[in-house]
C-alpha cells in the first residue's frame, strides 16, 4: 500500500460516497464521509467521541440509513439492504453476547438464522473458528462465566464464522485492560491478515489507531479530516486538528502572528522565520498562523550555556519582555523555561515546562537525562521540527522534511513516538 | 441469496418483505395496547365527561343534556362536601402511613440485609402476604377481627388490658381509624417494596464517599438515602395516593360506607348513585370531580418532587 | 435464572459485596441456621448477642411488631375457619383451637367455591396471558424504536396509570354493554388488558431499557428481523421482568372486585372469587366463621403460588427496572 491517494478503482472492495447522516431532530452525526479500502485493508476510524465514527460504521454494517451518500461493497451498491445481506461481520464494544446462550450458540446462531446448513455442518464451523481463537474448551459455557478477553474471543468467533467479505469492528478492546489489550490488538492483527478480510475499525484511541491500522481516517465533526497511513498522519497532518489528535503527548501549538517586516511570528514566543518558514506562511489566508512542533522536535539545554550564546552574539535582546527568542548555538533559536513536572516513562520522558512568556510545552527527552523539576532550562527548537498551521482554517501550511518509509530504515525513524 | 424461481416462492419472498416492512414500524408493536386502551380508557373517559353533562338514568330510556346542572347540585349538596372530606382524611392518613411504614420496613430490611441480622426474609413475606390478599377478603378479615364483643380479636385483647370492648365498626370515626389501619395493612406492601428497589439502586460508592465525608448514619440517610430515593418516592407516592383515593373493594366489604355514611368515599358514593340510584350523569359528574382530584394531584407531586426530567 | 445476574462481564455480583435482596439471603439464613446447629451453639450465640448494637435491637423489635401486625390476622382468620360451631366466640381466646372442624369450608364449597374458584382461574390465566401479549410488544417498542411523540405517546400511557378503573366504571358499563361483553369473561378479560396494561408496559419498558441494544444490532447483523430478535435474543435477558409483570398481574387480576362485580355481577354462574365471597357475605351475614372459611379459600392459591415465587418477585424487581424512567 502506498500512502494517502487512491488506489486504483479495481482494487477497490468497500466504497463510502459522500455519506451523511442526520437524525430527527436535527442532529447531523455525520457531515460527510467519502473513503475507499482496497481489498484487505484495515482502515481505522479515529476521533474524539461524538466525530460519527461509530455511525459510520453502522451506515456500512446496514444499522442505520444514511440520510446521503452510498456505501458499496465490491462495487455495488448496499444500501437499503438488510445487513445480513451485505456479507458484512460486527464486533461490539460491550461484545454484545446473547447472554443466555452458550458460547457455541453464540457463534453459530448467524448461520443458523441466516443459511440452511445442517446443524452438523454449523456445529463444525464453529467449532474450526473455536479452534482457530483458541477458545475450544470454552464453547459450552456462557458469556457470563466467561472472563473479558474470553468473550472478546467469543465475539470475534461470531463474526468471523460467516467468512464475511467486511469485517467491523466498534471500539473492540475499550471494555480490556492495558495488557490484554495489547496482547488482543495484536492478536486481531494477526487474525486480519490471516483471513485477508476488509476491516473498518473504530476507536477513540490514537496509539491503538497508529499501531493497528494499515491507514487511519481520522475523523472530526461528522467529517474526515485525513486520510492516510499512520506516519503520514503523524509527521504531515492536513491541518491542526489532526496534528493535536494524532501523537502522544500532543503536538505543542502556539498561536501567533507572522510579522512580514521583523521576518518573525510573534504570539506567546516570537519566533525568527526561516526562509522555507516565510514562504509557507504568506500562503495563510491572514496574518494569523500556528506553530507546531511534536514533543521530541525541541532539545533541552542547560539555560547557561544559552546566555552566554545570548551576550556573544547580542541577537534578539530586543523582544526579551515577550520571551526572548534567543538564538543558540548553529542560529537554533532558543526560549527560558521553568520545568512544571517530569513524567519518566520508562525509555523516554515526558516533561512539561512553562515558558517565562507564558506557554506550556511538553517536550519529549531520552529517559535517562537528569531533568530536576522547579529548574529552569533552556528549550532549543529548531526550525526543521516546525509546523505550520493556518491560524483561522487550521489548514496545515508547511511540514518539515521527514524520512519516508525505505526498507527497515524508515521504521526506525517512524517508531519514534510509540 | 438464491433468486425465487416460482412464483409461489417469489410470492413466499414479498410476503416476508412485507412483514419485516410492517416489523420495522412501531405501528404494528404498539397497536394492540393502543387499541385496548382506546376502548377501556380513553373513550370510557370522554364518555364520562360527556355523561356528565346530561340526565342519563338506567332506568330511564331517554335522556338530555343539562349542562353543568350535575356540577351545580353536587357543589349545593352539603352531603357531596361531607363526602370530599371523609375521602381527604382518608386519603391523607392512608399515604402518609403508607409511605413512612413502607420506608422504614424498607430501611429495616435493608439494614437486616447488611448486618446479617435473622428474621429480615420473614417479615418481607409478611408484609407482602398482606399485599396478595384480595381486597374483599381484607375488608372481611378486618371485619372479623373487629367484631364488636370480647370474641372480636383487636377487643379480645383490649379487654385482656381491661379496655372496650370498642365499637370499631359502629363510631364514625374509629370506622375511619379502622378503614385506614385495613388499607394501610393491605398497601403497605408496595410502598415498602418499591422503596427497598429504589435503595437497592442506591450506589454503595456515594454512601462510601459520605462516610470519608465523616457523615454518620442520620446524615448519610439525609444526604444520600433520600435523594437519591426520590423518583422512586415520587411515582410510589403518587400511586398510592390515587389508590387511596379511589379505594373502593376494601371499603365495601368492611363497612359498606357506614355507619350511615361515615365511611362514604367519593367512589363508593359515586358507585351508588350510578348503580343503586340508577343516576348515571349524577355518577359520572362525581367521576368527572375524582379525575380531576387524580391528576390535580399528580401535578402536585411532579411539581413538589421536582422530579419531571427523571420521569 | 442462570446467568443473567450481569450483563457487561461483570460476574458475580455478590461476591463484590453489594448486598441483593433476593436469593442469596435465603442461602444467608439456611447457612447461618446450619451453622448455629454445631457443638458451639452456647458460644455463637452469646458473641452474636455481644456484637448487637441498640439499633439492631430497635430493628429486631420492628421486625417482631410487623410480623405481628401483618401475619396476625391472616392466622386468625384461618384459626377462626377451623373452629367448631360453638368455640368461635370461646373465652379464653386460643389461636391454635381445641377441636378443628371443617364444617364452615363444607359450608362454603355448597354455596358455589368451587366454581367461583374455577372462574377466577380461568380469569387469571387468560387474563395475565393477554395483559403480557399486548404489553411485551408495546414496551419493546417504546424501549426500541425511536420515533416522533414517543416521549409523548409514553406519557399519555403512564396518565393512564394514573387513572383508577373506578372513576370510569359508569361508562365502562355502557361501553361494555353496547359491545355485548357484559356478562362474559371474555369481556372482563378485555376490560382487564385495557386497566392493566399501561403500569405492564412501563415496568417492561423499563427491563428493555437496561439491555444494550448492542445485542439487538448483533442480532441483525445474524440475520435476525425485529419479531426474531424479540425471541430469540431478547426474550430471555427481560425474563425476570416479564416474570414480574406476571406476578402482578396475576395478584391483580384476582382480587379485583369493582370492574368484575360491575361486569359479572348479575351473572351468578360466573361469578369469580371476589364476587362470590362479597356475596357470601351478604347471605350469611353475621356466620363469622363461615366467612373466614370463604376468605381462607379465597386467598390460599394466591398465597401459595407467591410464597413460592416472591424471591423472583422481588429480585426481579430489585434487579431490573423501577429505574423504568
Amino acid at each position: 500500500m502506498t500512502t494517502d491517494t487512491s488506489d486504483s478503482p479495481d482494487d477497490t472492495h468497500l466504497e463510502l460516497r459522500t455519506l451523511r447522516k442526520e437524525y430527527p431532530g436535527g442532529i447531523t452525526a455525520v457531515e460527510e464521509v467519502s473513503l475507499t479500502l482496497p481489498r484487505g485493508e484495515l482502515l481505522v476510524l479515529v476521533g474524539p467521541s461524538g466525530c460519527g465514527k461509530s455511525t459510520t460504521l453502522r451506515c456500512i454494517a446496514g444499522l442505520e440509513e444514511p440520510t446521503a451518500g452510498d456505501v458499496l461493497i465490491d462495487g455495488e451498491s448496499v444500501t437499503g439492504r438488510r445487513p445480513e445481506e451485505r456479507d458484512i461481520a460486527m464486533v461490539f464494544q460491550n461484545y454484545a453476547l446473547y447472554p443466555h446462550k452458550t458460547a457455541h450458540q453464540n457463534i453459530g446462531f448467524g448461520l443458523r438464522m441466516t443459511t440452511d446448513l445442517p446443524d452438523d455442518e454449523v456445529a463444525r464451523r464453529v467449532e474450526d473458528v473455536a479452534e482457530t481463537l483458541g477458545i475450544s474448551d470454552l464453547l459450552d459455557k456462557k458469556p457470563g462465566s466467561l472472563s473479558g478477553g474470553q468473550q472478546q474471543r467469543v465475539a470475534l468467533g461470531r463474526a468471523i464464522v460467516r467468512d464475511p467479505a467486511v469485517f467491523l469492528l466498534d471500539e473492540p478492546l475499550s471494555n480490556l485492560d492495558a495488557t490484554l489489550r495489547t496482547r488482543m490488538r495484536t492478536e486481531i492483527q494477526q487474525l486480519q491478515r490471516d483471513l485477508d478480510v476488509t476491516t473498518v475499525y473504530v476507536t477513540h484511541d490514537q496509539v491503538e489507531a497508529m499501531t493497528i491500522g494499515d491507514r487511519i481516517a481520522v475523523l472530526d465533526d461528522g467529517r474526515v479530516q485525513q486520510v492516510g497511513t499512520p506516519m503520514t498522519c503523524y509527521h504531515e497532518p492536513t491541518n491542526r486538528f489532526v496534528a493535536s489528535f494524532i501523537g502522544e503527548p500532543s503536538m505543542n501549538l502556539l498561536d501567533c502572528e507572522f510579522n512580514r517586516v521583523a521576518g518573525a511570528f510573534d504570539g506567546p514566543v516570537t519566533y525568527p522565520a526561516s526562509d522555507e518558514l516565510s514562504a509557507a506562511a504568506a500562503d495563510a489566508d491572514g496574518p494569523d498562523v500556528t506553530l507546531g512542533f511534536r514533543p521530541e522536535a525541541p532539545t533541552l539545554v542547560d539555560p547557561a550555556a544559552g546566555r552566554e550564546t545570548l551576550e556573544r552574539e547580542g541577537d534578539g535582546g530586543g523582544e526579551a519582555e515577550v520571551g526572548p527568542g534567543l538564538t543558540g548555538e548553529g542560529g537554533v533559536p532558543m526560549f527560558l523555561g521553568r520545568v512544571d513536572v517530569v513524567e519518566p516513562v520508562g525509555e523516554q520522558s515526558f516533561v512539561y515546562v512553562t515558558l517565562e512568556s507564558g506557554p506550556q510545552l511538553t517536550i519529549t527527552v531520552p529517559g535517562g537525562t537528569t531533568v530536576s523539576e522547579r529548574t529552569t532550562v533552556g528549550v532549543r527548537l529548531p526550525s526543521s521540527g516546525v509546523h505550520l498551521f493556518d491560524g483561522i482554517t487550521g489548514r496545515a501550511l508547511h511540514h518539515p522534511e521527514w524520512e519516508q518509509e525505505g526498507p527497515l530504515a524508515g521504521l526506525t525513524t517512524g517508531g519514534s513516538d510509540i | 441469496m438464491s433468486t425465487a424461481d416460482t412464483a409461489a416462492e417469489r410470492l413466499l419472498e414479498r410476503a416476508s418483505d412485507v412483514i419485516r416492512r410492517l416489523l420495522d414500524h412501531p405501528l404494528l408493536w404498539l397497536a394492540p395496547a393502543l387499541l385496548a386502551l382506546a376502548v377501556f380508557q380513553l373513550y370510557p373517559m370522554a364518555e364520562a365527561i360527556l355523561m356528565s353533562l346530561t340526565n342519563e338514568s338506567l332506568i330511564r330510556p331517554s335522556f338530555e343534556f343539562v349542562g353543568l346542572e350535575q356540577y351545580v347540585r353536587l357543589a349545593s349538596d352539603p352531603q357531596f362536601w361531607e363526602m370530599i372530606r371523609i375521602t381527604a382524611i382518608y386519603a391523607f392518613f392512608s399515604v402518609v402511613l403508607h409511605v413512612l411504614l413502607g420506608l422504614v420496613l424498607a430501611l429495616a430490611i435493608d439494614y437486616g440485609v447488611r448486618r446479617g441480622l435473622r428474621g429480615h426474609l420473614t417479615t418481607r413475606v409478611s408484609v407482602l402476604l398482606a399485599w396478595i390478599v384480595p381486597g374483599i377478603i381484607i375488608g372481611l378479615v378486618w371485619k372479623v377481627m373487629l367484631v364488636e364483643s370480647q370474641f372480636g380479636a383487636v377487643n379480645h385483647f383490649l379487654g385482656v388490658l381491661g379496655i372496650g370492648p370498642v365499637p370499631f365498626r359502629s363510631d364514625p370515626t374509629l370506622a375511619l381509624i379502622s378503614t385506614i389501619i385495613a388499607g394501610t395493612w393491605r398497601g403497605t406492601a408496595f410502598t415498602m417494596i418499591m422503596i427497598y428497589g429504589g435503595l437497592q439502586r442506591v450506589p454503595q460508592r456515594l454512601y462510601e464517599a459520605a462516610r470519608v465525608d465523616g457523615a454518620g448514619r442520620w446524615d448519610r440517610f439525609r444526604h444520600v438515602t433520600l435523594p437519591q430515593l426520590k423518583p422512586v418516592l415520587f411515582i410510589t407516592t403518587v400511586l398510592v395516593t390515587i389508590y387511596a383515593l379511589n379505594t373502593f373493594d376494601l371499603i365495601f366489604a368492611l363497612t359498606g360506607g357506614g355507619p350511615g355514611r361515615a365511611t362514604q368515599v367519593l367512589a363508593l358514593f359515586m358507585y351508588q348513585e350510578a348503580f343503586q340510584d340508577y343516576a348515571l350523569g349524577r355518577g359520572a359528574a362525581i367521576a368527572v370531580v375524582m379525575l380531576v382530584a387524580n391528576l390535580l394531584l399528580t401535578g402536585v407531586y411532579l411539581y413538589a418532587f421536582d422530579v419531571g426530567d427523571e420521569i | 435464572m442462570s446467568g443473567d445476574t450481569d450483563r457487561n462481564g461483570e460476574p458475580d455480583v455478590t461476591a463484590t459485596g453489594r448486598p441483593d435482596g433476593g436469593l442469596t439471603d435465603v442461602g444467608r439464613v439456611t447457612n447461618r441456621e446450619s451453622a448455629t446447629a454445631g457443638p458451639t451453639v452456647l458460644d455463637r450465640v452469646r458473641t452474636e448477642l455481644a456484637e448487637l448494637t441498640v439499633l439492631d435491637l430497635a430493628v429486631y423489635a420492628l421486625y417482631v411488631t410487623a410480623i405481628a401486625f401483618f401475619v396476625f390476622p391472616v392466622l386468625w382468620v384461618a384459626s377462626a375457619s377451623l373452629r367448631p360451631a360453638g368455640e368461635l366466640f370461646s373465652y379464653p381466646f386460643r389461636l391454635v383451637p381445641g377441636e378443628v372442624s371443617l364444617s364452615a369450608y363444607r359450608q362454603v364449597f355448597r354455596a358455589g367455591m368451587v366454581s367461583w374458584l374455577f372462574n377466577s382461574t380461568l380469569v387469571t390465566i387468560f387474563g395475565v396471558s393477554s395483559i403480557l401479549a399486548v404489553s411485551v410488544p408495546a414496551a419493546y417498542a417504546f424501549s426500541r424504536f425511536e420515533f416522533t411523540g414517543r416521549r409523548g405517546l409514553l406519557g399519555v400511557v403512564l396518565l393512564f396509570q394514573m387513572i383508577s378503573p373506578v372513576i370510569i366504571i359508569v361508562p365502562l358499563y355502557t361501553v361494555m354493554s353496547s359491545l355485548g361483553l357484559l356478562r362474559t369473561r371474555a369481556g372482563l378479560i378485555l376490560l382487564y388488558v385495557g386497566i392493566q396494561t399501561p403500569f405492564s408496559i412501563w415496568l417492561l419498558k423499563g427491563y428493555f431499557d437496561t439491555i444494550p441494544r448492542e445485542l439487538d444490532y448483533a442480532a441483525r447483523i445474524d440475520g435476525c428481523n425485529r419479531l426474531q430478535t424479540l425471541r430469540h435474543v431478547l426474550l430471555r435477558p427481560v425474563a425476570p421482568g416479564i416474570a414480574v409483570v406476571a406476578i402482578f398481574n396475576t395478584v391483580l387480576t384476582w382480587s379485583e372486585f369493582v370492574l368484575a362485580f360491575t361486569v359479572l355481577g348479575s351473572e351468578s354462574r360466573l361469578h369469580t372469587i371476589s364476587i362470590g365471597i362479597y356475596k357470601f357475605q351478604g347471605q350469611y351475614g353475621n356466620d363469622w366463621r363461615a366467612i373466614a372459611a370463604a376468605s381462607v379459600i379465597g386467598m390460599l392459591p394466591l398465597v401459595v403460588v407467591f410464597l413460592g415465587l416472591q424471591r423472583y418477585f422481588v429480585k426481579g424487581l430489585v434487579e431490573g427496572s423501577l429505574k423504568g424512567q
